[in-house]
């Protein structure tokens, strides 16, 4: 098949009334940037646009290349391109940087208009509302008044989740994958450890550390946290077992022996080239603060004005967004007599079957996509 | 494909634009045909993963528990029909599935195999074996159906629950019961259709 060649696209507001938003914190903010790649045309009724709203560590860069010679595709080319489950033949695939990243759109590393220099810990709390309220401005700029899907894994599930709640009349269809209506403890345990790595780095400093040396140390740490919680039991003695990297016997030195250490080594050094810390940090943060049936009071409650038809997907060895967590949100769905459907993946993937089981997760949204174009 | 009586009856029994809770639709044929046929709207409940994906290719609304974890996420009285074809044989707690489904449905349609068919009597009676007929097609060992039933053994139960049976079919052989059959279908229906309200 031929490759398809994508490209990024920067979004410059201003400070206009309309172009900055009022964060949850009450703060205003701006000017805002956004990165955002579209794959795909948009129809001339300008109804067949399908948000993807990425994870922790992805960006705007979801399926393709930006040039041949690239050594790895977007996030979920897998999922995405021409005779793929989101068919770029058939719909318009937008997928922008979240609010509060760093590939593209604005976030700590930013220049900060006041100071001229990047915003560091001056960079507000952000929440996953905010990072919604931007992909707004993005929808609207594009001139989308209703989207046809909008669709997440884990974070990007959570923004699919606010999008359904704050926007329920721009959003036909919505896929909440291997998400939660909130961060369980168990998750905010974990991302508290990965902040407390970075914060810890003597390079860290006070988070100022641009243009001098990165706490590359304390971000791999925090990578390699994440990434255990991202596998499971199962995934890794199949991938790993107790095997040994590079060697036939113990070394009975401290250094690494086993290949799971050196995985994590990789996984964490590849991490830090293409990340930032701070961002890592406010990121994890307003992941930390999404919480539906806090804010509304009950899961419910918040899902009452939904008008979205609904896909819920987990997996059967995700420990850290586990098969309870979307079972709520499908009860809660139910019990307000919303338009739910669920299905649990047998996988043995973890949380990252969302990214791996793509052949089973590629059907059941094909047929769910599919499917709503035949009531239109 | 050989078109299913029970099916046909089911879809006979249902009014147009009811809303119907399919527990246990399988891959969802019924469900289809109730939505394009009767305009219905509604949902199916499926455990099994791969029948799931077959309900969201026909564009079914379906969610994937089990339905012996319970009702509880359905309000009371929610669907016009609940629909329990073929399910009810693999339920634990099937007295308790039947009074939930009275309390989300306003009707019950319940599908069972009769256990007490004549010829799964003769194939005790004379071979001393269970039989693999039409309707119970697995073997003892991997059958779904742990709750045997017959006619009179479900009538009675729903008798004790104080609920009313309003309706009732018999087949057999995928056609209706004929008479003078019909007289005795705890013997001659190897399926049977009820329509329970409370």
């Amino acid at each position: 098949m031929e490759q398809l060649i994508v490209e990024k696209q920067i979004l410059e507001l201003g400070l206009d009334k309309n172009q900055v938003i009022v964060l949850d914190s009450g703060k205003s903010f701006g000017p805002i940037s956004i990165a955002y790649e579209i794959i795909g045309t948009l129809n001339e009724k300008k109804d067949n646009a399908i948000l993807i709203c990425h994870a922790l560590s992805g960006d705007s860069h979801v399926a393709g290349k930006y040039a041949l010679e690239d050594k790895k595709p977007g996030w979920w080319d897998v999922m995405v391109g021409p005779g793929k489950p989101f068919d770029t033949d058939t719909y318009c695939i937008i997928c922008s940087n979240t609010l509060g990243g760093c590939r593209g759109t604005t976030g700590p590393a930013s220049i900060n208009p006041v100071t001229e220099k990047p915003y560091a810990l001056d960079f507000p709390v952000i929440t996953i509302n905010d990072m919604v309220k931007v992909q707004k401005l993005l929808i609207d700029h594009l001139g989308i008044q209703q989207l046809y899907c909008v669709a997440g894994g884990s974070m990007g599930g959570m923004q699919a989740l606010a999008w359904i709640i704050n926007f329920p009349s721009m959003v036909r269809s919505a896929a909440i994958i291997a998400s939660a209506a909130y961060t369980s403890s168990l998750g905010i345990a974990f991302d508290k450890v990965g902040r407390n790595a970075i914060m810890s780095d003597p390079n860290f400093g006070s988070g100022d550390y641009y243009g001098r040396t990165l706490p590359r140390h304390g971000l791999a740490i925090a990578r390699m946290i994440g990434h255990i919680t991202y596998l499971s039991d199962e995934s890794m003695r199949k991938k790993f077992s107790r095997s040994l990297q590079d060697k036939d016997e113990l070394s009975f030195e401290l250094s690494d022996d086993f290949a799971v250490e050196s995985y994590l080594e990789y996984q964490g050094g590849s991490f830090v080239q293409r990340f930032d810390a701070n961002s890592y940090l406010y990121v994890t943060k307003a992941m930390d603060y999404f919480d539906l049936p806090g804010k509304y009071g009950s899961l419910e409650k918040a899902l009452k004005d939904v008008t979205a038809r609904m896909l819920v997907v987990s997996f059967t060895s995700d420990w850290l967004f586990p098969t309870y967590q979307s079972v709520e949100i499908v009860k809660a769905l139910m019990k307000n007599r919303k338009d739910v459907s669920f299905c649990e993946i047998q996988s043995s993937a973890g949380h990252d079957a969302f990214l791996l089981e793509f052949e089973k997760l590629g059907r059941i949204l094909q047929s769910f996509l599919g499917n709503g174009r035949t009531g239109s | 494909m050989i078109p299913n009586i029970a099916h046909a009856i089911i879809l006979g029994l249902v009014s147009e634009k009811s809303s119907v809770l399919d527990l246990g639709c399988g891959s969802g044929d019924l469900l289809k045909a109730l939505i394009d046929s009767k305009r219905a709207t509604g949902m199916g409940v499926e455990i099994d993963e791969d029948m799931v994906t077959e309900c969201l290719r026909k564009g079914l609304s379906v969610v994937q528990f089990n339905i012996n974890d319970g009702l509880a996420a359905y309000p009371d009285q929610s669907y016009d029909y609940v629909i329990l074809n073929q399910t009810l044989q693999s339920i634990y707690q099937t007295q308790l599935l039947l009074n939930e489904a009275v309390r989300v449905g306003k009707r019950v349609i319940v599908g069972i195999p009769n256990f007490a068919y004549w010829r799964i009597r003769a194939s005790i009676l004379v071979r001393g074996k269970l039989p693999i007929t039409r309707v119970l097609s697995h073997q003892w060992y991997n059958t779904p159906n742990i709750r045997l039933v017959t006619v009179r053994d479900f009538t009675e139960t729903v008798r004790c629950l104080g609920l009313a049976i309003i309706e009732h079919h018999y087949t057999w052989r995928n056609r209706c019961l004929p008479f003078p059959l019909r007289l005795c279908p705890n013997l001659f229906a190897d399926n049977a259709i009820f329509v329970l309200s409370h």
